[in-house]
């Protein structure tokens, strides 16, 4: 049976460069996740983890891969709520290429592809919730790459 | 079985009515559609259009429901000549406006 997994693509007008500073910079982290921060060094092998304003642990990984600008993987689990963290690890990667290039709309753009699959048979309600999550974190950071504004508060 | 499905969604910092009219206006679509002219202005019943770039005609397709500027459903059957057979879907578009406030 296939492990649950959720895809979500979205274009960017940014360069990769900048894209990729985005999402491994926690203060800018901070500014599109709801005022979630994570905390790395963003380097293979290294510790990785999301936490609230009050420095309470959302949830908790380490770095599988860490290509700039090209390709961030994270192994995440939750850690705050009994039923996601029971559904264990899953797997996040996060995809940067460059957008099909069409001269006449709008110049260049960036593709971001986030696949998060669940690693255990019972990974189903975490990525479930991400598929909720991912929507609202992206559409913030696509806002603010492109126009220097998140699209909404929660 | 139940039938394939794709659902994307996203989050846009502008009133439902301002994406309303560009999910259904020809001079809003062409600038995001990669020059497209979409129109879907009319109610259940009416016609779905899209002209390409080029001034060929792509869609005429069904509007199955509008409810300004909540929810819109097309039929979905693109007249690309490669194609012939593709069988007919639909598209639903739904707009909720959301509680939070911009930056």
């Amino acid at each position: 049976m296939s492990k649950p997994k959720f895809v979500y693509v979205t274009y960017i007008r940014t360069t990769p460069e900048k894209l990729w500073a985005a999402l491994t910079d926690s203060q800018t982290i901070k500014k599109y996740w709801f005022g979630i921060t994570a905390e790395s060094d963003w380097k293979s092998g290294s510790p990785w983890s999301l936490k609230f304003e009050d420095g309470r642990t959302a949830d908790t990984g380490e770095i599988l891969e860490a290509d700039a600008p090209k390709r961030l993987v994270i192994h995440w689990r939750n850690e705050f709520k009994p039923e996601l963290k029971a559904a264990g690890f899953t797997r996040c990667t996060m995809q940067i290429e460059m957008a099909e290039y069409y001269p006449n709309y709008g110049g260049k753009a960036v593709k971001l592809t986030i696949t998060h699959e669940a690693e255990e048979e019972q990974g189903g309600p975490m990525i479930e919730a991400v598929s909720g999550g991912w929507p609202k974190v992206l559409s913030n950071l696509k806002s603010l790459l492109e126009s220097g504004d998140i699209a909404f508060k929660a | 079985m139940s039938k394939p499905t794709f659902a994307y969604v996203t989050y846009i910092a502008a009133a439902p009515e301002k994406v309303w009219e560009a999910l259904t206006k020809p001079d809003l679509s062409e600038k995001y559609w990669f020059g497209y002219r979409v129109a879907a202005e009319g109610k259940a019943g009416d016609l779905m259009t899209a002209v390409s770039p080029a001034g060929k005609e792509m869609h005429r397709d069904p509007i199955i429901e509008s409810d300004p500027p909540r929810r819109l459903i097309y039929g979905w059957k693109p007249m690309y000549k490669d194609m012939p057979d593709e069988l007919p879907s639909r598209v639903t578009f739904e707009l909720a406006p959301f509680k939070g406030r911009r930056g």
